[in-house]
Protein backbone atom coordinates (compact mmCIF):
# COMPACT_ATOMS: atom_id res chain seq x y z
CA UNK A 1 0.00 0.00 0.00
CA UNK A 2 1.33 3.38 -0.98
CA UNK A 3 1.57 5.63 2.08
CA UNK A 4 0.83 9.35 2.09
CA UNK A 5 4.50 10.00 2.75
CA UNK A 6 5.51 7.93 -0.29
CA UNK A 7 2.99 9.72 -2.44
CA UNK A 8 3.83 13.24 -1.32
CA UNK A 9 7.55 12.56 -1.72
CA UNK A 10 7.05 11.37 -5.30
CA UNK A 11 4.65 14.20 -5.95
CA UNK A 12 7.13 16.80 -4.75
CA UNK A 13 9.82 15.24 -6.92
CA UNK A 14 7.52 15.26 -9.93
CA UNK A 15 6.63 18.91 -9.34
CA UNK A 16 10.29 19.87 -9.00
CA UNK A 17 11.24 17.93 -12.14
CA UNK A 18 8.54 19.70 -14.10
CA UNK A 19 8.55 23.23 -12.79
CA UNK A 20 12.00 24.02 -11.43
CA UNK A 21 13.65 24.45 -14.85
CA UNK A 22 10.98 26.97 -15.77
CA UNK A 23 11.59 29.09 -12.69
CA UNK A 24 15.23 29.51 -13.64
CA UNK A 25 14.93 30.28 -17.30
CA UNK A 26 11.54 31.32 -18.51
CA UNK A 27 10.68 34.74 -17.11
CA UNK A 28 12.05 37.97 -18.38
CA UNK A 29 10.51 40.85 -16.43
CA UNK A 30 11.96 43.34 -18.87
CA UNK A 31 10.03 41.69 -21.66
CA UNK A 32 6.48 40.56 -21.86
CA UNK A 33 5.25 41.54 -18.42
CA UNK A 34 6.09 45.24 -18.53
CA UNK A 35 4.59 45.35 -22.02
CA UNK A 36 1.41 44.09 -20.51
CA UNK A 37 1.49 46.69 -17.76
CA UNK A 38 2.00 49.48 -20.26
CA UNK A 39 -0.86 48.13 -22.30
CA UNK A 40 -3.03 48.14 -19.22
CA UNK A 41 -2.34 51.79 -18.69
CA UNK A 42 -3.58 52.51 -22.17
CA UNK A 43 -6.57 50.24 -22.01
CA UNK A 44 -8.37 49.20 -18.86
CA UNK A 45 -9.58 45.87 -20.31
CA UNK A 46 -6.27 44.39 -21.40
CA UNK A 47 -6.11 41.07 -23.17
CA UNK A 48 -3.50 41.82 -25.79
CA UNK A 49 -0.44 40.59 -23.97
CA UNK A 50 -1.62 37.02 -23.30
CA UNK A 51 -2.86 36.68 -26.85
CA UNK A 52 0.45 37.98 -28.11
CA UNK A 53 2.27 35.40 -26.03
CA UNK A 54 0.15 32.63 -27.48
CA UNK A 55 0.80 33.97 -30.93
CA UNK A 56 4.53 34.05 -30.27
CA UNK A 57 4.57 30.41 -29.27
CA UNK A 58 2.44 29.47 -32.24
CA UNK A 59 4.85 31.34 -34.48
CA UNK A 60 7.69 29.25 -33.03
CA UNK A 61 5.76 26.10 -33.74
CA UNK A 62 5.09 27.21 -37.27
CA UNK A 63 8.67 28.17 -37.85
CA UNK A 64 9.88 24.64 -37.24
CA UNK A 65 6.96 22.84 -38.80
CA UNK A 66 8.83 21.77 -41.86
CA UNK A 67 6.26 19.30 -43.01
CA UNK A 68 3.08 21.27 -43.04
CA UNK A 69 4.19 24.69 -44.18
CA UNK A 70 2.77 27.93 -42.90
CA UNK A 71 -0.91 27.08 -42.91
CA UNK A 72 -3.44 24.27 -42.69
CA UNK A 73 -2.67 21.68 -45.30
CA UNK A 74 -4.39 18.73 -46.86
CA UNK A 75 -2.26 15.63 -46.51
CA UNK A 76 -1.86 11.95 -45.84
CA UNK A 77 -4.27 9.69 -44.03
CA UNK A 78 -4.40 10.33 -40.30
CA UNK A 79 -3.88 7.59 -37.76
CA UNK A 80 -7.15 7.77 -35.85
CA UNK A 81 -10.62 6.44 -36.54
CA UNK A 82 -12.62 9.57 -37.18
CA UNK A 83 -9.86 11.12 -39.16
CA UNK A 84 -9.70 8.17 -41.53
CA UNK A 85 -12.52 9.77 -43.48
CA UNK A 86 -11.32 10.81 -46.89
CA UNK A 87 -9.48 14.10 -46.99
CA UNK A 88 -11.34 15.98 -49.65
CA UNK A 89 -10.00 17.94 -52.55
CA UNK A 90 -11.60 21.34 -52.21
CA UNK A 91 -13.69 22.67 -55.08
CA UNK A 92 -12.61 25.70 -57.10
CA UNK A 93 -12.77 28.94 -55.16
CA UNK A 94 -15.88 30.26 -56.89
CA UNK A 95 -17.81 27.09 -56.14
CA UNK A 96 -16.50 26.88 -52.59
CA UNK A 97 -17.69 30.32 -51.57
CA UNK A 98 -21.16 30.09 -53.11
CA UNK A 99 -23.67 31.09 -50.46
CA UNK A 100 -21.02 32.35 -48.07
CA UNK A 101 -22.24 34.86 -45.46
CA UNK A 102 -21.18 38.43 -46.22
CA UNK A 103 -20.01 39.32 -42.73
CA UNK A 104 -18.52 37.73 -39.69
CA UNK A 105 -18.38 39.19 -36.20
CA UNK A 106 -15.48 38.68 -33.80
CA UNK A 107 -15.01 39.65 -30.20
CA UNK A 108 -11.86 41.69 -29.80
CA UNK A 109 -9.79 40.24 -26.95
CA UNK A 110 -7.80 43.44 -26.56
CA UNK A 111 -10.67 45.74 -25.86
CA UNK A 112 -14.41 45.54 -25.27
CA UNK A 113 -15.57 45.71 -28.87
CA UNK A 114 -17.32 43.58 -31.45
CA UNK A 115 -15.93 43.90 -34.94
CA UNK A 116 -17.97 43.40 -38.09
CA UNK A 117 -15.69 42.13 -40.85
CA UNK A 118 -16.14 41.41 -44.53
CA UNK A 119 -16.17 37.64 -45.02
CA UNK A 120 -14.30 37.88 -48.30
CA UNK A 121 -11.30 39.81 -47.01
CA UNK A 122 -11.58 40.05 -43.24
CA UNK A 123 -11.49 43.84 -43.46
CA UNK A 124 -13.14 45.60 -40.51
CA UNK A 125 -16.30 47.30 -41.69
CA UNK A 126 -17.46 48.57 -38.31
CA UNK A 127 -16.63 48.20 -34.64
CA UNK A 128 -19.20 48.37 -31.89
CA UNK A 129 -18.21 49.38 -28.38
CA UNK A 130 -19.36 46.93 -25.74
CA UNK A 131 -19.85 47.59 -22.00
CA UNK A 132 -16.47 48.43 -20.50
CA UNK A 133 -16.55 45.86 -17.73
CA UNK A 134 -17.04 42.79 -19.91
CA UNK A 135 -14.51 39.99 -20.14
CA UNK A 136 -14.23 39.22 -23.87
CA UNK A 137 -12.68 35.82 -23.22
CA UNK A 138 -15.77 34.69 -21.37
CA UNK A 139 -18.22 36.24 -23.85
CA UNK A 140 -19.97 34.56 -26.77
CA UNK A 141 -21.43 35.51 -30.12
CA UNK A 142 -23.83 33.65 -32.41
CA UNK A 143 -25.36 34.49 -35.78
CA UNK A 144 -29.09 34.64 -36.40
CA UNK A 145 -28.58 33.14 -39.85
CA UNK A 146 -29.97 36.07 -41.82
CA UNK A 147 -26.51 37.55 -42.25
CA UNK A 148 -27.26 40.68 -40.23
CA UNK A 149 -28.40 39.69 -36.75
CA UNK A 150 -26.06 38.45 -34.02
CA UNK A 151 -26.72 37.48 -30.42
CA UNK A 152 -24.08 38.25 -27.81
CA UNK A 153 -23.63 36.88 -24.30
CA UNK A 154 -21.37 39.33 -22.50
CA UNK A 155 -19.74 38.37 -19.22
CA UNK A 156 -20.10 41.52 -17.13
CA UNK A 157 -18.80 40.39 -13.78
CA UNK A 158 -20.58 38.94 -11.87
CA UNK A 159 -23.40 38.38 -14.36
CA UNK A 160 -23.71 37.44 -18.02
CA UNK A 161 -26.17 39.55 -20.01
CA UNK A 162 -27.58 39.04 -23.49
CA UNK A 163 -27.56 41.54 -26.34
CA UNK A 164 -28.53 41.76 -29.98
CA UNK A 165 -26.28 43.26 -32.64
CA UNK A 166 -28.00 44.39 -35.80
CA UNK A 167 -25.67 45.07 -38.71
CA UNK A 168 -26.63 47.39 -41.57
CA UNK A 169 -26.92 45.97 -45.09
CA UNK A 170 -23.45 47.17 -46.04
CA UNK A 171 -21.94 46.18 -42.71
CA UNK A 172 -20.64 49.68 -42.03
CA UNK A 173 -22.78 50.32 -39.00
CA UNK A 174 -24.26 48.19 -36.27
CA UNK A 175 -26.51 48.77 -33.29
CA UNK A 176 -26.41 47.00 -29.95
CA UNK A 177 -29.58 46.47 -27.90
CA UNK A 178 -30.30 44.40 -24.82
CA UNK A 179 -32.33 41.24 -25.28
CA UNK A 180 -35.35 40.22 -23.22
CA UNK A 181 -33.47 37.20 -21.88
CA UNK A 182 -32.73 37.44 -18.16
CA UNK A 183 -29.11 37.77 -17.10
CA UNK A 184 -27.43 34.65 -15.78
CA UNK A 185 -26.98 34.73 -12.01
CA UNK A 186 -23.49 35.11 -10.49
CA UNK A 187 -21.47 31.94 -10.80
CA UNK A 188 -23.07 30.91 -14.08
CA UNK A 189 -21.41 31.46 -17.43
CA UNK A 190 -22.51 31.04 -21.03
CA UNK A 191 -20.22 28.57 -22.77
CA UNK A 192 -22.07 28.88 -26.02
CA UNK A 193 -25.17 30.39 -27.55
CA UNK A 194 -27.14 29.66 -30.71
CA UNK A 195 -30.07 31.41 -32.36
CA UNK A 196 -32.77 29.05 -33.61
CA UNK A 197 -33.71 28.90 -37.30
CA UNK A 198 -36.23 31.69 -37.74
CA UNK A 199 -34.59 33.72 -34.99
CA UNK A 200 -37.28 33.35 -32.33
CA UNK A 201 -35.31 31.52 -29.64
CA UNK A 202 -31.87 31.63 -28.11
CA UNK A 203 -30.23 28.48 -26.75
CA UNK A 204 -27.64 28.98 -24.02
CA UNK A 205 -25.10 26.43 -22.78
CA UNK A 206 -24.65 27.25 -19.10
CA UNK A 207 -21.76 26.29 -16.88
CA UNK A 208 -22.15 26.27 -13.11
CA UNK A 209 -19.94 25.52 -10.12
CA UNK A 210 -16.70 25.90 -12.01
CA UNK A 211 -17.63 23.31 -14.60
CA UNK A 212 -18.96 20.68 -12.22
CA UNK A 213 -22.53 21.34 -13.25
CA UNK A 214 -24.25 22.52 -16.40
CA UNK A 215 -27.57 23.25 -18.02
CA UNK A 216 -29.08 24.21 -21.34
CA UNK A 217 -31.62 27.00 -21.47
CA UNK A 218 -33.82 27.99 -24.38
CA UNK A 219 -35.19 31.52 -24.17
CA UNK A 220 -37.94 33.12 -26.22
CA UNK A 221 -36.50 36.31 -27.65
CA UNK A 222 -40.00 37.80 -27.81
CA UNK A 223 -41.06 37.23 -24.21
CA UNK A 224 -37.95 36.20 -22.31
CA UNK A 225 -39.70 33.02 -21.18
CA UNK A 226 -37.13 30.31 -20.57
CA UNK A 227 -37.10 26.55 -20.34
CA UNK A 228 -34.16 24.77 -18.72
CA UNK A 229 -32.73 21.26 -18.99
CA UNK A 230 -30.33 20.01 -16.32
CA UNK A 231 -28.63 16.85 -15.18
CA UNK A 232 -27.16 15.54 -11.95
CA UNK A 233 -24.09 14.31 -13.79
CA UNK A 234 -20.95 16.39 -13.33
CA UNK A 235 -19.91 18.34 -16.39
CA UNK A 236 -21.18 21.12 -18.56
CA UNK A 237 -22.37 21.80 -22.11
CA UNK A 238 -19.54 23.40 -24.06
CA UNK A 239 -21.71 24.77 -26.85
CA UNK A 240 -25.09 24.58 -28.54
CA UNK A 241 -26.30 24.30 -32.14
CA UNK A 242 -29.66 23.87 -33.84
CA UNK A 243 -30.43 21.03 -36.27
CA UNK A 244 -33.86 22.52 -36.99
CA UNK A 245 -36.48 24.54 -35.11
CA UNK A 246 -36.97 21.70 -32.65
CA UNK A 247 -33.80 19.67 -32.28
CA UNK A 248 -30.90 21.20 -30.42
CA UNK A 249 -27.37 19.89 -30.32
CA UNK A 250 -25.04 20.45 -27.39
CA UNK A 251 -21.51 19.25 -26.74
CA UNK A 252 -21.36 17.68 -23.28
CA UNK A 253 -18.03 17.88 -21.50
CA UNK A 254 -18.38 15.37 -18.70
CA UNK A 255 -16.27 15.62 -15.56
CA UNK A 256 -14.93 12.87 -13.35
CA UNK A 257 -16.65 9.54 -13.79
CA UNK A 258 -19.14 11.14 -16.18
CA UNK A 259 -16.47 11.70 -18.83
CA UNK A 260 -17.79 8.64 -20.63
CA UNK A 261 -20.89 10.67 -21.50
CA UNK A 262 -18.91 13.36 -23.26
CA UNK A 263 -19.74 14.12 -26.84
CA UNK A 264 -22.32 15.68 -29.10
CA UNK A 265 -25.87 15.16 -27.88
CA UNK A 266 -29.21 15.93 -29.45
CA UNK A 267 -32.10 17.30 -27.41
CA UNK A 268 -35.72 17.44 -28.55
CA UNK A 269 -36.85 20.80 -27.20
CA UNK A 270 -40.52 20.02 -27.91
CA UNK A 271 -40.51 16.82 -25.87
CA UNK A 272 -41.66 16.85 -22.23
CA UNK A 273 -39.20 16.71 -19.36
CA UNK A 274 -36.13 18.57 -18.22
CA UNK A 275 -33.45 15.89 -18.29
CA UNK A 276 -30.53 17.20 -20.28
CA UNK A 277 -28.96 13.84 -21.12
CA UNK A 278 -32.25 12.17 -22.01
CA UNK A 279 -31.79 12.50 -25.75
CA UNK A 280 -29.51 10.78 -28.20
CA UNK A 281 -25.74 11.00 -28.28
CA UNK A 282 -24.79 11.64 -31.86
CA UNK A 283 -21.05 11.37 -31.42
CA UNK A 284 -18.85 10.17 -28.55
CA UNK A 285 -16.00 12.45 -27.56
CA UNK A 286 -13.45 9.66 -27.76
CA UNK A 287 -13.36 7.26 -30.66
CA UNK A 288 -10.29 5.09 -30.90
CA UNK A 289 -7.30 7.37 -30.90
CA UNK A 290 -9.28 10.44 -31.86
CA UNK A 291 -10.74 12.96 -29.47
CA UNK A 292 -13.54 15.24 -30.53
CA UNK A 293 -12.69 18.63 -29.10
CA UNK A 294 -15.99 20.12 -30.11
CA UNK A 295 -18.82 19.34 -32.50
CA UNK A 296 -22.06 20.86 -33.57
CA UNK A 297 -25.12 19.94 -35.62
CA UNK A 298 -26.10 21.55 -38.90
CA UNK A 299 -29.46 21.86 -40.60
CA UNK A 300 -28.17 19.65 -43.41
CA UNK A 301 -28.29 16.51 -41.29
CA UNK A 302 -24.59 16.53 -40.60
CA UNK A 303 -22.31 17.27 -37.70
CA UNK A 304 -19.10 19.22 -37.94
CA UNK A 305 -16.38 18.21 -35.51
CA UNK A 306 -12.96 19.50 -34.54
CA UNK A 307 -10.93 16.35 -33.96
CA UNK A 308 -7.43 15.81 -32.60
CA UNK A 309 -5.40 12.64 -32.53
CA UNK A 310 -4.89 11.49 -28.97
CA UNK A 311 -3.64 7.96 -29.38
CA UNK A 312 -0.38 6.20 -28.79
CA UNK A 313 1.06 5.63 -32.24
CA UNK A 314 4.30 7.27 -33.30
CA UNK A 315 3.80 10.79 -34.53
CA UNK A 316 6.35 12.66 -36.56
CA UNK A 317 6.94 14.79 -39.58
CA UNK A 318 4.01 14.70 -41.96
CA UNK A 319 1.62 12.84 -39.65
CA UNK A 320 -1.91 14.13 -39.85
CA UNK A 321 -2.95 14.60 -36.26
CA UNK A 322 -6.12 16.61 -36.37
CA UNK A 323 -8.63 18.43 -38.44
CA UNK A 324 -12.18 19.32 -39.13
CA UNK A 325 -14.44 16.41 -40.01
CA UNK A 326 -17.97 16.24 -41.39
CA UNK A 327 -20.07 13.38 -40.05
CA UNK A 328 -23.54 12.00 -40.49
CA UNK A 329 -25.75 13.27 -37.66
CA UNK A 330 -27.87 10.14 -37.98
CA UNK A 331 -25.16 7.52 -37.70
CA UNK A 332 -22.19 9.47 -36.34
CA UNK A 333 -20.03 8.04 -39.13
CA UNK A 334 -17.40 10.31 -40.66
CA UNK A 335 -18.17 11.44 -44.18
CA UNK A 336 -15.10 13.47 -45.10
CA UNK A 337 -12.21 15.38 -43.59
CA UNK A 338 -12.57 19.00 -44.58
CA UNK A 339 -9.22 20.11 -43.21
CA UNK A 340 -6.22 18.12 -42.03
CA UNK A 341 -3.46 19.31 -39.70
CA UNK A 342 0.06 17.92 -39.39
CA UNK A 343 2.18 17.36 -36.30
CA UNK A 344 4.49 20.27 -35.55
CA UNK A 345 7.85 20.20 -33.83
CA UNK A 346 8.38 22.83 -31.13
CA UNK A 347 11.26 23.78 -28.89
CA UNK A 348 9.11 24.35 -25.82
CA UNK A 349 11.57 24.78 -22.93
CA UNK A 350 12.05 21.42 -21.31
CA UNK A 351 9.49 19.81 -23.56
CA UNK A 352 10.84 19.69 -27.06
CA UNK A 353 8.88 17.38 -29.25
CA UNK A 354 6.09 16.85 -31.70
CA UNK A 355 2.89 18.60 -30.87
CA UNK A 356 -0.71 18.06 -31.74
CA UNK A 357 -2.44 21.41 -32.00
CA UNK A 358 -6.16 21.05 -32.16
CA UNK A 359 -8.37 23.18 -34.37
CA UNK A 360 -10.98 25.41 -32.88
CA UNK A 361 -14.33 25.39 -34.61
CA UNK A 362 -15.42 28.95 -34.02
CA UNK A 363 -18.56 29.09 -36.11
CA UNK A 364 -20.53 27.36 -38.84
CA UNK A 365 -23.29 28.57 -41.06
CA UNK A 366 -26.62 26.75 -40.75
CA UNK A 367 -25.82 24.06 -43.33
CA UNK A 368 -22.20 23.62 -42.31
CA UNK A 369 -20.86 24.63 -45.72
CA UNK A 370 -18.94 27.64 -44.43
CA UNK A 371 -16.92 27.46 -41.23
CA UNK A 372 -14.73 29.81 -39.25
CA UNK A 373 -11.82 27.85 -37.82
CA UNK A 374 -8.64 28.61 -35.91
CA UNK A 375 -5.92 26.08 -36.64
CA UNK A 376 -2.41 26.99 -37.70
CA UNK A 377 -4.11 30.15 -38.79
CA UNK A 378 -7.54 31.65 -38.37
CA UNK A 379 -9.71 31.66 -41.45
CA UNK A 380 -12.77 30.42 -43.24
CA UNK A 381 -13.22 26.90 -44.48
CA UNK A 382 -15.60 26.87 -47.42
CA UNK A 383 -16.54 23.30 -48.37
CA UNK A 384 -13.01 22.23 -47.52
CA UNK A 385 -11.21 25.20 -49.05
CA UNK A 386 -9.28 27.20 -46.44
CA UNK A 387 -8.70 30.95 -46.74
CA UNK A 388 -6.76 32.78 -44.03
CA UNK A 389 -8.48 35.80 -42.53
CA UNK A 390 -7.49 38.46 -40.02
CA UNK A 391 -9.21 38.70 -36.69
CA UNK A 392 -7.29 36.22 -34.55
CA UNK A 393 -3.68 35.28 -33.94
CA UNK A 394 -2.55 31.78 -34.97
CA UNK A 395 -3.62 29.09 -32.53
CA UNK A 396 -5.44 31.62 -30.42
CA UNK A 397 -8.87 31.50 -28.91
CA UNK A 398 -11.58 33.46 -30.63
CA UNK A 399 -15.29 34.08 -30.39
CA UNK A 400 -16.68 34.56 -33.87
CA UNK A 401 -19.92 34.02 -35.75
CA UNK A 402 -21.50 34.33 -39.19
CA UNK B 1 0.14 52.80 -11.45
CA UNK B 2 2.49 55.52 -10.21
CA UNK B 3 6.23 55.42 -10.85
CA UNK B 4 7.15 54.14 -7.41
CA UNK B 5 4.44 51.52 -7.47
CA UNK B 6 5.50 50.44 -10.91
CA UNK B 7 9.10 50.01 -9.78
CA UNK B 8 7.91 48.03 -6.80
CA UNK B 9 5.72 45.88 -8.99
CA UNK B 10 8.47 45.19 -11.48
CA UNK B 11 10.86 44.32 -8.66
CA UNK B 12 8.33 41.83 -7.40
CA UNK B 13 7.92 40.33 -10.88
CA UNK B 14 11.67 40.03 -11.21
CA UNK B 15 11.96 38.24 -7.90
CA UNK B 16 8.93 35.99 -7.98
CA UNK B 17 7.91 35.80 -11.64
CA UNK B 18 9.77 32.56 -12.23
CA UNK B 19 8.23 30.84 -9.25
CA UNK B 20 4.84 32.13 -10.28
CA UNK B 21 5.34 30.69 -13.75
CA UNK B 22 6.29 27.35 -12.25
CA UNK B 23 3.20 27.45 -10.07
CA UNK B 24 1.06 28.21 -13.11
CA UNK B 25 2.74 25.46 -15.11
CA UNK B 26 1.85 22.86 -12.50
CA UNK B 27 -1.66 24.22 -12.31
CA UNK B 28 -2.31 24.53 -16.04
CA UNK B 29 -0.18 21.65 -17.30
CA UNK B 30 1.39 23.32 -20.28
CA UNK B 31 3.73 26.21 -20.80
CA UNK B 32 1.48 28.13 -23.14
CA UNK B 33 -1.46 28.31 -20.76
CA UNK B 34 0.86 28.93 -17.83
CA UNK B 35 2.37 31.99 -19.48
CA UNK B 36 -1.06 33.27 -20.32
CA UNK B 37 -2.25 32.74 -16.74
CA UNK B 38 0.79 34.47 -15.25
CA UNK B 39 0.49 37.48 -17.48
CA UNK B 40 -3.18 37.94 -16.73
CA UNK B 41 -2.62 37.42 -13.01
CA UNK B 42 0.16 39.98 -12.99
CA UNK B 43 -1.89 42.47 -14.95
CA UNK B 44 -4.75 42.15 -12.51
CA UNK B 45 -2.41 42.41 -9.56
CA UNK B 46 -0.80 45.51 -11.03
CA UNK B 47 -4.21 47.08 -11.38
CA UNK B 48 -4.90 46.47 -7.70
CA UNK B 49 -1.39 47.04 -6.42
CA UNK B 50 -2.40 48.91 -3.25
CA UNK B 51 -4.06 45.71 -2.11
CA UNK B 52 -1.61 43.31 -3.71
CA UNK B 53 1.51 44.96 -2.28
CA UNK B 54 0.67 43.73 1.24
CA UNK B 55 1.67 40.23 0.16
CA UNK B 56 2.27 40.08 -3.60
CA UNK B 57 3.17 36.35 -3.82
CA UNK B 58 -0.02 35.35 -2.01
CA UNK B 59 -2.15 37.87 -3.89
CA UNK B 60 -0.94 36.86 -7.34
CA UNK B 61 -1.35 33.17 -6.56
CA UNK B 62 -4.89 33.75 -5.37
CA UNK B 63 -5.68 35.58 -8.61
CA UNK B 64 -3.98 32.87 -10.62
CA UNK B 65 -5.97 30.06 -9.03
CA UNK B 66 -9.18 31.95 -9.72
CA UNK B 67 -8.10 32.51 -13.30
CA UNK B 68 -7.36 28.82 -13.69
CA UNK B 69 -10.95 28.12 -12.72
CA UNK B 70 -12.16 30.73 -15.18
CA UNK B 71 -10.05 29.24 -17.91
CA UNK B 72 -11.72 25.90 -17.46
CA UNK B 73 -15.01 27.63 -17.93
CA UNK B 74 -13.80 28.92 -21.26
CA UNK B 75 -12.29 25.63 -22.37
CA UNK B 76 -14.17 25.31 -25.63
CA UNK B 77 -12.61 28.51 -26.77
CA UNK B 78 -9.09 27.47 -26.11
CA UNK B 79 -7.09 25.15 -28.19
CA UNK B 80 -5.44 22.08 -26.88
CA UNK B 81 -1.80 21.46 -27.49
CA UNK B 82 -0.46 18.05 -26.65
CA UNK B 83 3.14 16.98 -26.59
CA UNK B 84 3.54 13.51 -27.96
CA UNK B 85 6.57 11.63 -26.79
CA UNK B 86 8.16 9.32 -29.27
CA UNK B 87 7.04 5.92 -28.05
CA UNK B 88 10.07 4.22 -29.51
CA UNK B 89 12.41 6.33 -27.39
CA UNK B 90 10.61 6.01 -24.06
CA UNK B 91 12.16 3.56 -21.61
CA UNK B 92 10.09 0.63 -20.52
CA UNK B 93 8.99 0.98 -16.91
CA UNK B 94 10.58 -1.50 -14.55
CA UNK B 95 9.88 -1.29 -10.84
CA UNK B 96 12.73 0.24 -8.93
CA UNK B 97 14.88 1.48 -11.78
CA UNK B 98 15.50 5.03 -12.92
CA UNK B 99 13.27 4.82 -15.94
CA UNK B 100 10.40 3.74 -13.75
CA UNK B 101 10.90 6.75 -11.52
CA UNK B 102 10.69 9.09 -14.49
CA UNK B 103 7.56 7.42 -15.71
CA UNK B 104 6.07 7.43 -12.21
CA UNK B 105 6.40 11.16 -12.12
CA UNK B 106 4.86 11.61 -15.55
CA UNK B 107 1.96 9.46 -14.44
CA UNK B 108 1.65 11.49 -11.25
CA UNK B 109 1.56 14.75 -13.17
CA UNK B 110 -1.05 13.35 -15.54
CA UNK B 111 -3.13 12.19 -12.61
CA UNK B 112 -2.83 15.62 -10.98
CA UNK B 113 -4.33 17.19 -14.07
CA UNK B 114 -7.52 15.25 -13.42
CA UNK B 115 -7.97 16.75 -9.95
CA UNK B 116 -10.23 19.76 -9.37
CA UNK B 117 -8.34 23.05 -9.59
CA UNK B 118 -8.56 23.77 -5.85
CA UNK B 119 -7.15 20.38 -4.90
CA UNK B 120 -4.37 20.70 -7.45
CA UNK B 121 -3.54 24.17 -6.15
CA UNK B 122 -3.31 22.85 -2.60
CA UNK B 123 -0.90 20.12 -3.64
CA UNK B 124 1.31 22.51 -5.58
CA UNK B 125 1.39 25.08 -2.80
CA UNK B 126 2.17 22.50 -0.14
CA UNK B 127 4.51 20.12 -1.91
CA UNK B 128 6.23 22.29 -4.49
CA UNK B 129 6.25 25.63 -2.72
CA UNK B 130 6.61 23.97 0.69
CA UNK B 131 3.99 26.23 2.22
CA UNK B 132 2.45 25.38 5.56
CA UNK B 133 -1.21 24.55 5.89
CA UNK B 134 -1.86 28.04 7.27
CA UNK B 135 0.02 29.75 4.43
CA UNK B 136 -1.80 27.65 1.87
CA UNK B 137 -5.12 28.55 3.46
CA UNK B 138 -4.21 32.24 3.33
CA UNK B 139 -3.32 32.05 -0.37
CA UNK B 140 -6.49 30.21 -1.31
CA UNK B 141 -8.73 32.24 0.97
CA UNK B 142 -10.05 29.21 2.82
CA UNK B 143 -9.69 27.64 6.25
CA UNK B 144 -6.88 25.39 7.40
CA UNK B 145 -9.44 22.62 7.70
CA UNK B 146 -10.36 23.01 4.05
CA UNK B 147 -6.71 22.75 3.07
CA UNK B 148 -6.40 19.55 5.09
CA UNK B 149 -9.50 18.03 3.55
CA UNK B 150 -8.42 19.07 0.03
CA UNK B 151 -5.04 17.46 0.65
CA UNK B 152 -6.55 14.28 2.01
CA UNK B 153 -9.04 13.96 -0.85
CA UNK B 154 -6.48 14.79 -3.51
CA UNK B 155 -4.01 12.19 -2.22
CA UNK B 156 -6.74 9.61 -1.95
CA UNK B 157 -7.82 10.26 -5.53
CA UNK B 158 -4.27 10.22 -6.79
CA UNK B 159 -3.60 6.93 -5.08
CA UNK B 160 -6.76 5.43 -6.56
CA UNK B 161 -5.89 6.67 -10.05
CA UNK B 162 -2.37 5.34 -9.86
CA UNK B 163 -3.39 1.99 -8.47
CA UNK B 164 -6.07 1.64 -11.12
CA UNK B 165 -3.69 2.52 -13.94
CA UNK B 166 -3.07 -0.25 -16.46
CA UNK B 167 0.09 -2.14 -15.67
CA UNK B 168 0.53 -0.55 -12.27
CA UNK B 169 3.00 -2.40 -10.09
CA UNK B 170 3.46 -1.11 -6.59
CA UNK B 171 6.85 -0.71 -5.04
CA UNK B 172 7.95 0.78 -1.72
CA UNK B 173 9.10 3.86 -3.56
CA UNK B 174 5.77 4.27 -5.27
CA UNK B 175 3.89 2.81 -8.18
CA UNK B 176 5.91 1.76 -11.19
CA UNK B 177 3.66 2.34 -14.12
CA UNK B 178 3.79 1.21 -17.65
CA UNK B 179 2.44 4.31 -19.34
CA UNK B 180 -0.97 3.55 -20.69
CA UNK B 181 -0.54 6.46 -23.05
CA UNK B 182 2.69 8.01 -24.23
CA UNK B 183 1.33 11.47 -24.01
CA UNK B 184 2.20 14.13 -21.51
CA UNK B 185 0.31 17.25 -20.61
CA UNK B 186 -3.15 16.40 -21.74
CA UNK B 187 -4.97 19.67 -21.37
CA UNK B 188 -8.18 18.53 -19.79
Amino acid sequence: MLTDDDLTRELAAAFHDRADPVTRTAVNPAGIFPRGVRARRRRPAVRAAPVAAVAALAATVLAVNLAAGPGPAVGARPPGLLLTAAVISPPPAAAAVAGMPRFYVTMNYSRPAAEVRAAATGRILSAVALPRRIDPKLSQVAAAGDGRGFALALAEYPRTRFYWLRVSADGRSARLTMLAAAALPPGEYADGIAVSPGGSRLAVAIQRSGGQRGAVEVVSLATGAARTWTTGRPGFPAGVSWADRRRLGFFWDGAGAAQDNSGLWELDTAAPGHALLSGRRVLAAVTGGDTVEYAQLTTAGTAIAAVAYNGTAHVGRGTVVGGVVELSARTGRPLRTLLAEHAAYAEDPGHQGWYVGSCLLAAADRAGDHLLVSCDRFGRLDRGRFTALPGAAPHSAIAAAW
Amino acid sequence: MAGRDEAEFEAYVASDGGRLLGFALLLAGNYQDAEDLVQTALLRSAGRWPAARQNPPAYTRTVLVNLARDRWRARRHRQRETLIADAARLPVAVAGDGAAAVLDRQALLRACRLLPTAQRAVLVLRFWEDRSIEETAAVLGCSAGTVKSHTHRALRRLRAMLEDAPGAAMSPAGPALSPARRIDDVDR
